[in-house]
C-alpha cells in the first residue's frame, strides 16, 4: 500500500546507527518527566479517579443512575464498551496483520498500538461489568465457573458469553504478544541502567534476555505463530461483538452485514486513535525520525479506505431495509436518518464517512494539525456509530406505547470521561516506563552498511 | 557440574558476525553461538541452526483447547445442566463454535510464548553472565564454549584469526 511512498524514502531518517536508535528510544525513560508529561499525567489521573469515584457510588446506588430505561436498556455502557473494543482493533491489526504482511513501517508504531489496544480493551472491559450492577457476581455469570449452587452454568449459546471468551482471550493474547515483543528491548534497557534498583526492575522484567541468536530463532518463530493466531482472532472479537447485536431479531440489528461492518469500522476507529496519540508522543518525546510522515501518510490512507467501508456497509444497510420488504426494518432505517435521533446519525455520517475524504490528497495526508483534528472527528463519529445502533434500534421498539427518548445522564458522561481518563493515564505510564518504539525491530528494518567488512 | 568458560569475541556489523559465525561451524565447534541486538539475517544458516520444532507444540496446545471448549460445552448443556433456552437445541453446535475458536487460540498463544520462553530459551534465568551490555546496543559477540583453562588461548587465537576486534573469557555457560 505504502510501497510507492516508501521505496524512494527511509524508514527512519536522519541516517541513525543502531547505537542512535537505543538512545533515542530509551531517553524518555531515564530523564525525569517534562513538565508536559506531569500536567497530562495530573489530568488523566484526576479524570480517572472522577471515573472511577463515579462508578463507585453508581454501584452503590444502583445502575438507575445511568440513562438507560426502558425500551433502551443498552445505554452509554454497551456503547462505550463497543467503541473502546473497537478502538482496540488497530494495535493488532498493526502488529499482526501488518507484520504477516511484510509491512516494515510497522515496525516504528507497532509497540504504541498494542499498547493502546491493551488499555482499550481494559477500558472496553470496565463497562460491560458495570452495566450488570452486581459486578461482584460476574465471576458465576461471566465464566464457567465450578459452583455449589446446583448445577448452575453460563449460557454457551448466547452471543453475550461468546463475548466474555472473545474479549477475555484478546485481551490475554494481545499481553502475551505485546509482553513477547518487549522482552529483547527490556533488556536493552537494563544493559543501559546505571541505578541498582532501575537495574533490578528492568532485570526482572527481561528475564535475562541474553540475545542469543539460537534464542532469537526461537523467538521470532514464535512471534511468527502468534501474529498469526492474532490475526483472526482481532477479527473474531469484532464479529463476535457485532454477533451481539445481529443474532438478536430487533429490526436494525438483525442483519448479516454487522461483522464485517464491525471490523471494518474498528479498525478505522483505532487508527484515528493511533494517529491522535502518535502525533503527540511523536512531538512530546522527540520521535519525528523514527515516526515519520511517511507512517502517519500510510496510516491516514487505511483510515480513507475503512472510512469508505464503513460509508459502504451505511449505503448498503440502509438499501437492504429497503429491499428486504420488512415494514419494520425500514421503518427502523428511516427512524435513523429522519427521526429523533437524525442528529447522531448525521453526525455519524460527517465524521465517518465525510471528513476521511480529505485524505484523499497527498498534501492533507502529510498535514498533522489537519489529520489530529480529523483524527478526533473520527472517534466522535466512531462512538456516535455505536450509538445510533443501540439507540435507534431499542428507543422505537415493536410496541409504540413503550417508545422513549434515550439521554445520557449526566453520570454516564462522567464515567464515559473517565474511561478516557483511565486509557491515558495508563498511556503516559507506559511511555515512561517502557520503550514505545521496539528497539530491536526498528534496528534489523535498518540497511546494512554494505561492503564494510571489519577485519580486525 | 563442570566448569564452564566461554571465550567472546566482539564484532560492529552484521556481515562480520555472520562470516565468523560460518568460519566457527566449519571449523567444527559444537558449542558456540551468536549474541545478537537484533535478529541477524543469514546467521540460523550460518551458525548451522536447525529449524525450531516450536510450530508442532503450538499445534497440540491449539488442539488441547479445541477439546477442553468441546468438552466443556457438550458436557455443561447436555448431561451437567440441560436447559431450554427459548426451544434451542441442547446441542447446538453452529453455536458453539465461537468458543470453540477462542479457547484453541488462547491455548495456542499462552502456549507458544510460555514454552518459547521456558522451554527453548531456558528464561527466566539471571544466573548466566551477560558478556557485555552493548550485546542489546550495537554489538554482536561470537561465543564459543570450552570446559578447560587449557582450551581457552587456542580459541582466543581462533577468534582473533576470523577477525574479532576484542576477544575475552568469562566463566559461565552459552
Amino acid at each position: 500500500m505504502s510501497q510507492a511512498v516508501l521505496r524512494d524514502e527511509p524508514l527512519v531518517e536522519g541516517g541513525k546507527t543502531y547505537a542512535d536508535i537505543s538512545n533515542d528510544v530509551c531517553r524518555p525513560l531515564e530523564s525525569f518527566p517534562t513538565k508536559i508529561w506531569w500536567v497530562a499525567f495530573a489530568i488523566s489521573l484526576s479524570v480517572m479517579t472522577m471515573g472511577f469515584s463515579l462508578i463507585g457510588y453508581m454501584l452503590y446506588q444502583g445502575v438507575g443512575m445511568s440513562g438507560i430505561r426502558s425500551p433502551v436498556s443498552w445505554g452509554m455502557m454497551i456503547i462505550t464498551f463497543v467503541f473502546w473494543i473497537g478502538i482496540g482493533h488497530a494495535g493488532t491489526l498493526i502488529s499482526a496483520i501488518l507484520f504477516l504482511f511484510r509491512q516494515k513501517w510497522r515496525t516504528a508504531i507497532n509497540r504504541s498500538a498494542e499498547a493502546m489496544t491493551i488499555f482499550a480493551v481494559m477500558c472496553a472491559g470496565i463497562f460491560p461489568l458495570i452495566h450488570t450492577g452486581r459486578p461482584w457476581y460476574s465471576a458465576y455469570w461471566l465464566f464457567p465457573y465450578p459452583n455449589v449452587m446446583g448445577p448452575l452454568w453460563v449460557n454457551f449459546r448466547s452471543p453475550l458469553l461468546w463475548d466474555v471468551f472473545a474479549v477475555s482471550t484478546y485481551l490475554t493474547i494481545s499481553l502475551v504478544f505485546w509482553y513477547t515483543g518487549l522482552v529483547p528491548d527490556l533488556a536493552t534497557v537494563r544493559d543501559r541502567a546505571k541505578n541498582f534498583w532501575r537495574k533490578k526492575f528492568y532485570t526482572i522484567l527481561s528475564l535475562g534476555w541474553r540475545g542469543s541468536s539460537r534464542g532469537w530463532h526461537h523467538y521470532e518463530v514464535a512471534y511468527w505463530i502468534l501474529a498469526g493466531l492474532s490475526t483472526p482472532l482481532v477479527l473474531s472479537v469484532h464479529t463476535i461483538v457485532s454477533f451481539d447485536f445481529a443474532v438478536s431479531i430487533i429490526p436494525g440489528w438483525h442483519t448479516t452485514i454487522f461483522p464485517p461492518y464491525f471490523v471494518a469500522g474498528a479498525i478505522f476507529s483505532g487508527f484515528a486513535m493511533v494517529v491522535t496519540l502518535l502525533v503527540i508522543a511523536r512531538e512530546v518525546f522527540g520521535l519525528k525520525q523514527y515516526i515519520t510522515l511517511n507512517h502517519l501518510d500510510a496510516m491516514n490512507k487505511i483510515i480513507l479506505a475503512t472510512g469508505m467501508m464503513v460509508g459502504l456497509a451505511y449505503a448498503t444497510e440502509f438499501f437492504i431495509a429497503w429491499y428486504s420488504g420488512v415494514p419494520y426494518e425500514r421503518f427502523i432505517f428511516i427512524q435513523r436518518a429522519m427521526g429523533p435521533y437524525a442528529w447522531a446519525y448525521w453526525t455519524m455520517v460527517c465524521c465517518n464517512v465525510l471528513s476521511p475524504q480529505f485524505f484523499w490528497f497527498r498534501a492533507c495526508r502529510r498535514n498533522i494539525p489537519l489529520m489530529f483534528i480529523l483524527s478526533i472527528f473520527v472517534n466522535i463519529g466512531m462512538w456516535f456509530e455505536r450509538f445510533v445502533i443501540v439507540v435507534t434500534s431499542l428507543a422505537n421498539d415493536f410496541l409504540p406505547s413503550s417508545w422513549n427518548y434515550f439521554q445520557l445522564s449526566p453520570w454516564d458522561y462522567g464515567v464515559l470521561l473517565g474511561s478516557f481518563g483511565m486509557f491515558f493515564t495508563f498511556f503516559l505510564l507506559f511511555c515512561r516506563v517502557l520503550p514505545t518504539i521496539s528497539i530491536a525491530e526498528v534496528k534489523a528494518v535498518l540497511p546494512a552498511k554494505e561492503g564494510e567488512h571489519h577485519h580486525g | 557440574m563442570a566448569k564452564k568458560i566461554c571465550v567472546v569475541g566482539y564484532y560492529f556489523d552484521t556481515h562480520a558476525i555472520i562470516e565468523a559465525s560460518r568460519k566457527t561451524r566449519d571449523r567444527g565447534f559444537q558449542k558456540f553461538d551468536a549474541f545478537v541486538p537484533f535478529p541477524v539475517h543469514g546467521i540460523d544458516e550460518a551458525l548451522g541452526i536447525k529449524r525450531s520444532c516450536l510450530p508442532y507444540i503450538s499445534f497440540v496446545a491449539g488442539c488441547a483447547g479445541l477439546t477442553t471448549a468441546i468438552v466443556l460445552q457438550v458436557w455443561t448443556h447436555m448431561f451437567s445442566w440441560p436447559m431450554n433456552i427459548g426451544a434451542k437445541p441442547i446441542l447446538a453446535i453452529p453455536a458453539y463454535v465461537p468458543i470453540f475458536f477462542e479457547l484453541t487460540v488462547l491455548f495456542a498463544g499462552v502456549t507458544t510464548a510460555v514454552v518459547m520462553f521456558t522451554k527453548f530459551l531456558g528464561l527466566p534465568n539471571f544466573s548466566e553472565p551477560i558478556f557485555h551490555p552493548d550485546i542489546t546496543n550495537d554489538r554482536f559477540a561470537l561465543a564459543i564454549e570450552v570446559s578447560s583453562e587449557a582450551e581457552v588461548e587456542p580459541v582466543k587465537r581462533f577468534l582473533k584469526e576470523i577477525y574479532a576486534a576484542e576477544v575475552h573469557h568469562v566463566e559461565g555457560r552459552l
